[in-house]
């Protein structure tokens, strides 16, 4: 028994003994130093025979790699690699893992490929294969066949599979999958438009004859509501989707501001029917069935998560703007915007874990979010002009918002991280108040 | 029964005095030397002119931080102008409200249904190699080792070792100080460097911030990074483990990740030169595209900088995607 102990401690002895004589260093890196990956879209090939693609009608290949660049290159975790990057020539040799050369893409430090191989379809452009490899291990990321009836298609083809990609990569892709809508001044009127995120497929909603202002859209994307003001009144207008129709209904009070969509779909919306702006829920008849907020301060800009136990808002009841949020099931109110004195225009994440917002710094507003578990706020957005209106996209990775950082107002794109903003293409005139909602 | 009550007894007073002289021996000697760079490392006292300051001294928190707090100027300091929606026009006249709203579609439908995605996977993934083991080119490091040979010799407490590995990994020969002698000293080296050149400090905080990450979190001088007790390897094993920081982050590429948190831990076997002579992975994070780009950093990397004295050969670095 003894014997047994003293063994045991010897052998203790004989395995601490090594620890103590080596010198090992313990480093912890947080955070890689570079959140782009180096992408590389290669040419297409033909399926069959591993060379170009020649039986394909008009440039649908050279445009699907166009397209899948393009999206690709609106994301911040991307950089794109060209042709004359890959050292030894931009084909990949094959267009899966057996036949491509990795090597000298890895060489030229590429950590994603994408290859494409086309074959002819009887009445119709083509069938193409994509597929994203991880460079170093060579291993299928994503692959994805699409039958292509028509040019007309290609950029869809390239926005489902950019989502796929995306959704492999960050585990998120709805991106791709979601659209902006936003206002556009045009003379003296301001009407409603809207785009995908990367600012392709543009189209104008409204003709109306007035100022359209405050869109937002129903959480599952098929309602966007805002407010109109026409030579008379403040009007709550209600576009749906799919029949693409417009309800237009007059409201209790002189002043409409800021509406949203609640979880079941009702409206909320800031109305002066008792002085100051409070918050009201409406039913789907537009009428008033409960107050939502209600101070003797002013309370507006609601904004819910997707699980509709959250509602942030605007209000002044401390003297300054700031941004609040209320539970809904307690009713309880607590302010989240800690520091500056002028808060405005909040939008919470759908996961209802985040609110970003609008803060005056230095005479200008810039971007800031608050973390709600940890409290914790940053300031997102840096640089010349004021950011305002900011969005979160559906997947809760993106944020959106109105600039005139670079003159008059454009939408603009960044991300949860602050990565530097992208221009959103809306064509000429200023673009503001971009809401995002699901496809 | 008494008998072994007693034998008991005396196996116990021989583990309690063993834990006490394995746990005293672990302690004292460095051997886990467990680094939370996620502070801000400041190599900058090893930079700094020589040390006359008091232990402990802490430099103050250098501005040059994130300074996101806005200084805030209040300007609109009334709340009345809470946003508004666009000036809303006064009811000035008749104008009938024009039942317009016909929302004009300009450009296409949206093309939901088109494509159809066919049969998932066209082909399958080919299952193929896991992680090509190319960063071995090597296996052993006495190689290297023989020419380190010369510089062994006067390894005691000597400054020049010190100074040569600053002056390489800094490549400044020049602005070495006079090595700061040693041991405890060095934990009063770092708050004195602090309060030496300023503009010494200035460079190379700016440097270490722009390089060492920057990221969110504060440091607030550099004496509390060092052990307690200030032993000098500490300092210097921390200002190596920048270097290492610094030279395989570059090269560290991964997008940015919601709301998942992945660590990699990798062992890596270096020689004196710093050459990486191999790296295994010891705890996967359960994504292969996350650890595949761990290793490749390291591949990437293939070179540190020179071990120093104080350092065995192997380096166990843990790879966090998230910046805290």
């Amino acid at each position: 028994m003894i014997k047994k102990i003293l063994l045991i401690l010897l052998a203790l002895l004989a395995f601490s003994a090594p620890a103590l004589a080596a010198g090992v260093l313990n480093i912890d890196i947080y955070g890689p130093g570079q959140s782009r990956v180096n992408l590389f879209v290669a040419e297409a090939l033909s399926k069959d025979g591993s060379g170009p693609v020649g039986a394909i009608p008009g440039n649908a290949p050279a445009e699907l790699q166009q397209r899948i660049h393009a999206n690709c290159a609106f994301l911040p975790f991307f950089n794109m690699l060209s042709g004359k990057d890959i050292v030894g020539g931009p084909n990949p040799g094959g267009y899966v893992a057996q036949s491509i050369d990795f090597n000298k893409f890895q060489l030229a430090r590429t950590d994603v490929l994408v290859t494409a191989a086309w074959a002819p379809r009887p009445g119709g452009v083509g069938e193409v294969e994509l597929r994203a490899y991880e460079v170093y291990t060579g291993r299928l990321i994503v692959g994805k066949g699409y039958g292509v009836a028509s040019n007309q298609q290609i950029p869809e083809v390239a926005a489902r599979f950019c989502a796929d990609l995306m959704e492999a990569l960050t585990g998120q892709g709805d991106f791709f999958r979601s659209n902006i809508a936003f206002i556009k001044k045009e003379g003296q009127r301001k009407q409603v438009y809207m785009a995908t995120a990367q600012g392709l497929n543009l189209q104008k909603i409204t003709n109306l004859d007035g100022i359209a202002v405050s869109p937002a859209w129903s959480h599952d994307g098929q309602k966007l509501v805002f407010v109109f003001l026409d030579k008379k009144y403040h009007n709550l207008c209600v576009w749906d989707r799919r029949t693409r129709s417009l309800d237009k209904k007059r409201l209790p009070g002189n002043t409409l501001i800021a509406p949203a969509f609640t979880k079941t779909g009702n409206v909320a919306i800031s109305l002066d029917m008792r002085g100051n702006p409070d918050i009201y829920e409406l039913n789907s008849e537009y009428k008033v069935v409960r107050v939502l907020e209600e101070n003797w301060g002013i309370d507006i800009g609601p904004d819910f998560d997707r699980s509709g136990e959250k509602m942030v808002f605007v209000s002044n009841r401390l003297g300054n703007p700031h941004v609040f949020l209320k539970n809904m099931a307690t009713g309880v109110s607590k302010r989240i915007s800690l520091t500056g004195k002028y808060n405005t225009g909040p939008s919470i994440s759908p996961d209802g874990t985040q609110v970003v917002f609008a803060q005056m710094v230095n005479g200008k507003h810039k971007l800031f979010l608050v973390d709600l578990p940890s409290g914790r706020e940053r300031q997102l957005t840096f640089g010349a002009g004021s950011d305002e209106d900011p969005t979160w996209s559906p997947d809760g990775y993106f944020i959106a918002f109105a600039s005139n950082r670079s003159g008059p107002s454009q939408i603009y794109l960044t991300t949860k991280h602050g990565d530097e903003p992208i221009l959103i293409p809306t064509g000429p005139g200023e673009a503001t108040s971009p809401a995002w909602g699901k496809l | 029964m008494f008998n072994s009550l007693r034998h008991l007894s005396w196996v116990f007073s021989i583990v309690l005095h063993l834990v006490v002289l394995l746990g005293g021996a672990y302690v004292s000697t460095d051997t886990h030397i467990k680094l939370n760079l996620n502070k801000r490392m400041y190599e900058v006292d090893l930079v700094g002119p020589p040390n006359k300051g008091k232990p402990g001294a802490k430099s103050a928190p250098k501005k040059a931080s994130e300074g996101a707090e806005a200084p805030q100027k209040p300007a609109a300091k009334d709340a009345k102008t809470v946003k508004a929606p666009d000036e809303p026009k006064k009811p000035e006249k008749k104008a009938a409200p024009s039942e317009t709203a016909k929302a004009i579609p300009s450009a296409t439908v949206n093309a939901t249904k088109v494509a159809e995605a066919q049969p998932e996977e066209p082909k399958k993934p080919e299952p193929k190699k896991e992680e090509p083991k190319k960063e071995e080119p090597k296996k052993e490091e006495p190689k290297k080792t023989a020419k380190e040979e010369p510089k062994s010799e006067p390894k005691a407490e000597k400054k020049p070792s010190k100074e040569e590995i600053l002056a390489q990994a800094l490549g400044e020969a020049t602005k070495v100080a006079k090595s700061s002698t040693k041991s405890g000293a060095d934990g009063a080296a770092k708050g004195t460097a602090g309060s030496g050149s300023k503009d010494a400090l200035a460079d190379a905080l700016a440097d270490l911030g722009r390089e060492v990450s920057g990221r969110g979190t504060r440091g607030d001088g550099t004496a509390e990074d060092g052990d307690g007790e200030g032993v000098s390897s500490g300092s210097l094993d921390q200002y190596y483990a920048t270097q290492v920081i610094r030279a395989i982050r570059q090269n560290w590429r991964f997008p940015r990740l919601s709301n998942i948190v992945l660590a990699t831990t990798v062992e890596l076997k270096v020689n004196k030169a710093g050459e990486i002579l191999g790296a295994r992975m010891m705890n996967g994070s359960g994504r292969s595209d996350f650890d595949a780009s761990v290793m490749r950093a390291i591949e990437d990397t293939k070179k540190l900088p020179p071990l120093p004295e104080t350092l065995d050969a192997t380096l166990v670095i843990t790879f966090y995607n998230t910046e805290n």
